[in-house]
């Protein structure tokens, strides 16, 4: 059956497109070119007539890609001379999921962000985050460690003024 | 991370995803792309080409960026265009020229053979602009044309007419240089870009990194790239009839060089 057909299409945006939604917020801390990423993405899997071993192959993928178009997205130089990613804010498109502890994720570093995303909501272990992003099983392991270890000590943390200035300090670091 | 945030993270991450319509609308670009990539391969046998956010022309920017909520009004612009060119030639660019139409009637300059001393006209995109407000509402769209001329040396210079105006004057730093040019100001930028890799955010910037964020407007660091890498980015623009216009490169093309081309688009 040839890949590059509507059914294919639905189920891909059934299936991936929430997934992609949530790794551009957390890669690229916003999502108004979650769409675009969602289409591009969606349309090279289906041209290319990729054919995977399984759908965790094909998630492992399409995880990769999404990673991969941000990235692309935050390489492009003109629309980072029309602003700047850590200072603009972050005006939703989609609902904004308000939580205290996603906000004080959204302030550590991207890979930390990617991976404590990958490992706890995805449910991926640290070998496979480490194949997906191209890192080494003891970077991946070093992201999630240091990462809770960061959040940790602002949630322990009995001052709620503590708490925003090390918010506002983590957002202004470049 | 213990188990209560563990749940707290899931339940955020949860009600971030896309509405039943945002995915119907999704679903019905991706066949009618399928459907016109289908009818192109009978036709040409011709590998699809994807859109993709336009590393010249497209500019995810805040107007301005503030508190209120300003539901009318366009604090954002984002736009797509091809990675490869949409015209192939000076009359094609020409003949889409025609087809853009402004609300106030005001006619983009057509496109030259050449510009400077050497470069030539190579090939040309449209790009769809997409003007929002806070909420991500699409208040206004338009097109913008873009030249792409390249010389013998390997240099190229993008040439890009709108009738619409990308900047806010308050939101962008001080331009390095300005000249008038039979009236008309004409802004000169150069900014350097320092593209690092993912591991280098986490850490403090180097002291002269961090020195030059303070202190210089035209210097940028982005995290993203396999190894660390720097690029100039030069634009000239200016804005003649009612048109905006703008010159930008990525190579090693003086100001000079970009003011002549601006004064010669400006007294053809």
């Amino acid at each position: 059956m040839p890949y590059m057909d509507n059914e294919n299409a639905e189920r891909l945006v059934n299936t991936y497109a929430d997934t992609i939604l949530r790794i551009s917020y957390m890669y690229l801390k916003e999502t108004h070119d979650a769409e675009d990423i969602c289409q591009n993405i969606f349309l090279k899997l289906l041209s290319k007539d990729i054919h995977f071993d399984s759908s965790s192959h094909e998630k492992a993928w399409i995880i990769r890609s999404s990673i991969n178009a941000c990235k692309d997205h935050l390489r492009t130089a003109f629309w980072k001379r029309a602003t700047d990613l850590n200072e603009a804010p972050d005006i939703p498109v989609h609902d904004d999921p308000e939580s205290e502890l996603l906000d004080l994720v959204m302030t550590l570093p991207k890979n930390y962000r990617i991976s404590i995303y990958l490992h706890y909501y995805e449910g991926y272990p640290v070998n496979e985050i480490a194949s997906i992003l191209g890192k080494s099983e003891n970077t991946v392991s070093a992201y999630l460690s240091r990462g809770r270890k960061k959040l940790k000590s602002i949630l322990e943390s009995d001052s709620s003024e503590e708490i925003s200035e090390m918010k506002g300090v983590m957002n202004n670091v470049q | 991370m213990s188990n209560n945030y563990e749940k707290q993270f899931k339940e955020s991450m949860n009600r971030l995803h896309f509405s039943s319509d945002d995915k119907d609308k999704m679903y019905q670009k991706l066949t009618e792309s399928i459907q016109a990539s289908k009818e192109r391969e009978e036709e040409y046998m011709k590998k699809w080409s994807l859109s993709k956010v336009a590393a010249v022309t497209a500019a995810c920017l805040m107007i301005t960026g503030v508190t209120a909520f300003a539901a009318s009004k366009i604090t954002m612009i984002d736009g797509n265009s091809r990675s490869d060119y949409d015209y192939n030639s000076i009359a094609e660019i020409t003949s889409a020229q025609s087809n853009i139409k402004d609300k106030n009637d005001k006619v983009m300059p057509a496109f030259p053979e050449t510009i400077g001393d050497s470069y030539s006209f190579d090939g040309g995109n449209i790009t769809h602009e997409n003007g929002k407000d806070d909420n991500g509402n699409i208040i206004e769209t338009w097109d913008n044309l873009d030249g792409t001329y390249k010389n013998n040396a390997g240099n190229t210079i993008y040439l890009s007419m709108s009738y619409k105006s990308l900047y806010d004057d308050e939101k962008t730093p001080a331009d390095t240089e300005v000249r008038t040019i039979d009236g008309i100001a004409v802004s000169y930028n150069y900014d350097e870009y320092l593209f690092l890799p993912d591991d280098e955010e986490e850490k403090e910037p180097e002291p002269d990194v961090k020195a030059r964020l303070d202190s210089d407007d035209h210097f940028h660091v982005s995290y993203g790239s396999d190894k660390p890498e720097t690029r100039y980015f030069s634009t000239v623009s200016f804005a003649k009839d009612g048109i905006y216009i703008s010159l930008y490169t990525y190579d090693n093309v003086s100001a000079d060089e970009l003011f002549s081309i601006a004064e010669e688009l400006i007294l053809r």
